[in-house]
Formats: C-alpha cells, sequence, structure tokens
C-alpha cells in the first residue's frame, strides 16, 4: 500500500498470523469491505474494498487489518459467533407478537423478527470491534485520521437513519432500544475521538445517550486489542443488552 | 490595531447537509436538531483556529462572525480553507471561499482555489469562468493557465484546454501539471509528439501516479513494451487500489502475454515447460488439497505483480518450501489450475507448455 501506516497494519498482520494480506477492489457490493481470513487451505487474508469507495482505501484497508490483529491475537483461538438458534428462535417469536409487528402478516412478522434478533446478535459482536479497532488505528494511523472522519461521518449519518419515524413504527421498542444504545456507544466513541457532539444529536434528543454511554465504559475499561478482551467485551454487553444467551463462541485453530 | 470580524451571511436551505454524520431527512423534519447541526458545525470549523466565533440562525438565515485572538481574519480564514482542501473536505471550505469572494470578488487566491474545487467536482461551468477571471487578473500565472486548461479538458473544450496548457507552458516550462495534461491531450492523436512532454513530466513528478501511467500509456502506443513495463510497475507501486494502477495491471498483463510469446518466438517456451512439468510431478505427490492452497496463494501473490522476465528475482511461498522465479510460479499456478479444472482462465496462456510438460511426464523417453 501507498500509506506508510496502512501498509505498517498489514506488516503486523503478516507478522502476527503468519499469513500474507492480498488486497483487492470489488465491485457491487454494499458494505465497505469484504475480508476472507486465512486458513491452510486457503493461506492468505484476503482483503476486498468496494470500488466506490477507493478514496478511502488505505483507511479501509487498516481497519480490516485492525480486526485481523485483535480476533488473531491468537491464531491458534481465533474466535467465531456461532447462533444457538432455538434461543434465537424463540426470541423471534416473542418479538413477532409484539404491537409493531402483530399487525403484518404471520409470516412476514415472523421473518421481520428472525432478521431484527440476527441483526441484533451480529451488531453486538460488531460494534465493540468497531469501537476498539476506530481507537487503535486512531492511535497507530495518524496519517488515516482525515479518512478515518470521512467514513465514520458517513457511517454515523447511515446509522441516524434509524431515527425515522418509519423505522421507528415497524420495530418493536426492544429492538429499537437495543439496536440505539450500540449506536450510540459508537458515536460516543467517535464524538471523544474527533472532539465534535454533532453526530450525537440525534442521540441526546432521544434520551439514549447514558445507554450509549454504559456499553463504552465496558470498553473503557478494557481496553486492550486482544481476542480473549474482545470476546468479553462482547459477552458483557450481551448481558447489559439481555441478549447473551443467544450465541456462543467457537474457537478455531488457523495455524497449518 | 483590533482586529476585523469575519462575517457571511446565507439562507440555511442552502446548508449543505448530505455530509454530516446525521440523516439529512431526520435534521429537516427537526427544525432545532437542524439549527443545533448548523452551529455546531461552524462552531467546530472555528475552533481549531481559536478566537471568538458567533453564529446565529434566525428567520431561515446562518449569519457567522468570527474574531480572531489576532492579526488578520480573511487571511486566516483563507489559510484555514486551504487546509481543508488539502484534507479533501470540500464542503466545508466552501463556504468560506464562497465568502472571501463575496467581500472581495477580486480575492485572486480564493478564486483560483474555489475555481480548482469545482473543476474537480465536475461544476465545469463555473469552474471555468472563476479560473478565467483569475488569469485576466494575473495572466503571468503557470498554475492559473494550467487549472484552466484542466477545466476545459474536462469539459470537452480541447482546442481550449491546449492554449491554456500551451500558455502555462510559455511562461514556466517546467511545469509538470500542464506538461502531463498537455501531453494526455496530445497523446491521443499522436504520441510520438506527446512522448517527451509526458516523459517530462514524469520525470519532474516522480511519486504522480498519474504522470507515470501517462508515459508508460505512451510508450505502449508506440510498441516500446520493454521500456513502458517498469513504468507501469512504478504507478501501480505509488497507489495500488486506485482505478489507474488497475488500468496499469491490465497493460502489465498484455504485455506479459506478448513478451512470453515473443521470447519463444510464437513458439514453446522449455523453461516454462520444465517449471510445468515441476509442477505437475509435485500437485501429484501433494494432492488436491495442497494444490488448491499453493494455487490459490501465487494468485494471491501475483495481484502484486510477477516479474515473469527477471529469472534473477525469487520469490517464497508459504504453503511450498523453496524460492521461485515468477515465471516458475506461473507456471506452477497454470499447472495446478488445469489439473484442478481444466476449463478455468489462468490469465495467461501456457497452454503448449502445460501440453509438453504432460507428454513427457507420461512418456518421459
Amino acid at each position: 500500500m501507498s500509506n506508510a501506516d496502512t501498509q505498517n497494519m498489514i506488516d503486523l498482520v503478516e507478522r502476527q498470523t503468519g499469513y500474507r494480506v492480498t488486497v483487492d477492489v470489488i465491485s457491487g457490493i454494499h458494505e465497505h469491505a469484504q475480508m476472507i481470513s486465512a486458513r491452510p487451505e486457503a493461506p492468505a487474508h484476503i482483503i476486498r474494498v468496494n470500488a466506490d469507495l477507493r478514496q478511502r482505501a488505505d483507511y479501509i484497508v487498516a481497519v480490516q487489518c485492525g480486526m485481523l490483529l485483535v480476533l488473531w491475537s491468537n491464531p491458534k483461538k481465533v474466535p467465531g459467533m456461532a447462533f444457538e438458534k432455538s434461543k434465537c428462535d424463540f426470541l423471534a417469536g416473542k418479538w413477532a407478537k409484539t404491537k409493531q409487528l402483530a399487525a403484518l402478516p404471520a409470516e412476514t412478522a415472523a421473518k421481520t423478527a428472525s432478521f431484527y434478533v440476527d441483526n441484533l446478535v451480529r451488531q453486538v459482536s460488531s460494534n465493540p470491534l468497531e469501537i476498539h479497532v476506530a481507537n487503535l488505528c486512531y492511535e497507530s494511523c495518524p496519517s488515516l485520521r482525515d479518512m478515518q472522519a470521512e467514513s465514520f461521518t458517513a457511517h454515523l449519518r447511515g446509522i441516524s437513519e434509524a431515527f425515522s419515524p418509519k423505522i421507528k413504527e415497524i420495530a418493536p421498542a426492544e429492538v429499537f432500544q437495543k439496536n440505539m444504545a450500540m449506536n450510540a456507544a459508537v458515536a460516543l466513541n467517535w464524538a471523544r475521538l474527533s472532539g465534535s457532539r454533532m453526530c450525537l444529536l440525534p442521540y441526546e434528543s432521544t434520551g439514549l445517550v447514558d445507554a450509549g454511554q454504559k456499553l463504552l465504559d465496558v470498553i473503557d475499561a478494557a481496553p486492550e486489542h486482544t481476542s480473549e478482551n474482545h470476546m468479553r467485551t462482547v459477552d458483557a454487553w450481551a448481558e447489559e443488552l439481555l441478549l447473551r444467551t443467544l450465541y456462543r463462541w467457537e474457537l478455531s485453530n488457523r495455524c497449518s | 490595531m483590533n482586529p476585523e470580524p469575519f462575517s457571511f451571511k446565507y439562507p440555511i436551505a442552502d446548508f449543505d447537509l448530505t455530509k454530516l454524520p446525521v440523516d439529512p431527512a431526520l435534521l429537516r423534519e427537526n427544525p432545532a436538531m437542524l439549527v443545533s447541526a448548523v452551529r455546531t458545525f461552524y462552531q467546530d470549523c472555528f475552533r481549531k483556529l481559536g478566537g471568538t466565533a458567533n453564529i446565529l440562525v434566525k428567520d431561515g438565515v446562518v449569519s457567522v462572525s468570527w474574531l480572531p485572538k489576532a492579526g488578520d481574519a480573511a487571511e486566516q480564514v483563507f489559510e484555514h480553507a486551504v487546509s481543508l482542501l488539502r484534507a479533501g473536505d470540500y464542503r466545508t471550505a466552501e463556504p468560506l471561499l464562497r465568502a472571501l469572494l463575496a467581500r472581495d470578488a477580486n480575492h485572486t487566491d480564493a478564486l483560483l482555489n474555489l475555481g480548482m474545487m469545482l473543476s474537480d467536482q465536475r461544476n465545469l461551468t463555473e469552474a471555468a469562468a472563476l479560473l478565467r477571471r483569475f488569469v485576466d487578473l494575473l495572466p503571468d500565472s503557470s498554475h492559473g493557465w494550467t487549472a484552466l486548461g484542466v477545466a476545459q479538458s474536462r469539459d470537452g473544450d480541447v482546442q481550449g484546454a491546449t492554449t491554456s496548457l500551451e500558455r502555462a507552458l510559455e511562461i514556466d516550462p517546467q511545469n509538470a501539471y500542464a506538461l502531463r495534461n498537455l501531453g494526455a491531450l496530445l497523446g491521443k492523436e499522436s504520441p510520438q509528439e506527446a512522448l517527451p512532454i509526458l516523459e517530462r513530466a514524469a520525470r519532474l513528478m516522480p511519486e504522480d501516479q498519474a504522470a507515470q501511467y501517462g508515459y508508460a500509456q505512451c510508450l505502449l502506443q508506440l510498441g516500446r513494451t520493454g521500456d513502458a513495463d517498469p513504468v507501469f510497475v512504478k504507478a501501480i507501486q505509488l497507489s495500488p487500489l486506485s482505478d489507474i494502477a488497475e488500468l496499469a495491471r491490465t497493460a502489465r498483463t498484455s504485455i506479459a502475454h506478448q513478451s512470453i510469446r515473443s521470447t519463444a518466438g510464437g513458439g514453446v517456451r522449455p523453461d516454462a515447460v520444465f517449471y510445468c512439468l515441476d509442477g505437475l510431478q509435485k500437485f501429484r505427490d501433494l494432492g488436491d488439497t495442497k494444490t488448491r492452497a499453493i494455487v490459490f496463494e501465487i494468485a494471491m501473490l501475483g495481484r502484486s505483480g510477477l516479474d515473469i522476465n527477471d529469472p534473477a528475482k525469487e520469490y517464497s511461498l508459504r504453503s511450498l518450501s523453496g524460492s521461485f522465479s515468477g515465471l516458475h510460479l506461473v507456471s506452477l499456478m497454470y499447472t495446478g489450475m488445469k489439473l484442478i479444472d481444466p476449463t478455468a482462465d489462468a490469465g495467461i496462456d501456457l497452454s503448449k507448455e502445460f501440453a509438453e510438460a504432460k507428454k513427457l511426464l507420461e512418456d518421459p523417453s
């Protein structure tokens, strides 16, 4: 990579994990990047940056490398999250009966409720990592701070769409509260890094800052960038949000 | 002398909501939050400069007034706007540059910077008008003529662009941006004429990817593939994920195909046959899973560019011990891919060498 900080992150990943990092661009994806982490039968980490976001590629690659550094702090025990299907189905069944979803046809309500459960479980895993990695990149990659600001501005704008009355009307209150508490934690962390509170305006106006701060405090109390700490943080968030029974950790050995 | 405040006003409806960290629709639905967002935006903007900022939003009008601690407010605002432009923050820079021009329509620095910014954003009519005004005020500015030429070129005005860029080079023959852009214009019709211009631009701007690519492409157009390839490599290294890098990779693939066949005089390359044979033997012993891992790793390594023309350059793999030349790895990859899936496209044609190697393995006599 042409940016020295990004190249340094790639070098760190290659040293720590023992696998080469290959960076590519890809069209037609919705997310910022796709990452396929290495395993003995496919011995390279592949980071594919969304072609529409080439301008921020250096930062996007640094973020993906940051995730690898955290999750692969012990390559013999790389954590992955597996859903506890029966518990997820039970919760989805409960939410399908809420007044917001009960008005929909039964099948649509069930699918929508399952979608909410799946997304919250993914979010409880990804947001703490996102915050850890944002802090890691802010500290380790000072030359990427403008790109980081641009990236977070766009991301926070996107997630604040959830305040739209249309979305609030169709989401059960419990789903909205959990989702927004986690979003608020991400916004609070960015407000602190950037020194601007603008991204907090929607959360302040709806009284969600305290819930977000409680989650952010968990990260602040244990800032180490290791997979074990990541799992502990996710578990603490999940306990706080009453989502802990919905998943289990599976550890894989990625060394050949 | 007490510093003068820097003040400007504009309708809140003109405030660009699209790049704030809050959903624009949410702000439009919530007037109090919108006012807070506008105020916070300018507080953040001026906080970096120190001094005192007053932001008032009333009756649909945003009024901003900033009083520096000391010095010329307009000058500091201009410097801040330029630093924002350098960071790519056009949204914050634009109202500051427009405010400077509202106070002084002949503020040449603001004209040039706003003109270039609008040109980058493809707002070409306004960009050309501002840059034309700039060169009217400063007719001996090589940078001004270059910026005007670039805006005209982007707008499809080849004649106007050529004239402006030639004027820039009359004033400063070492203006590398003017050279690069004039070379690109001329290269479409006459690569021979463009080559010395692009060569100079590439020499003057060794870190500029577009200058390196333009020069390499011109060399390629003139059939000088051996000279073009290392310049394409340099262009890729400068920014490996850019559109230009992708174009350079495509050009290099085409050069590699030509090179393999021309080295063999259109026939079979004995070195590649040997490497394919090596692959057939190795993969037979290693089995399918390991073969896939090796092919995968070579393919990934190849994304950074394997030099198949330099046997002295060696590469190593995690999945296979030893060191290998670029051609050796490409031959191993080709062989492995064909063993896994004979219909797969390996991206390079070593079919003759592979067929020859298979014959040798089946009938070594």
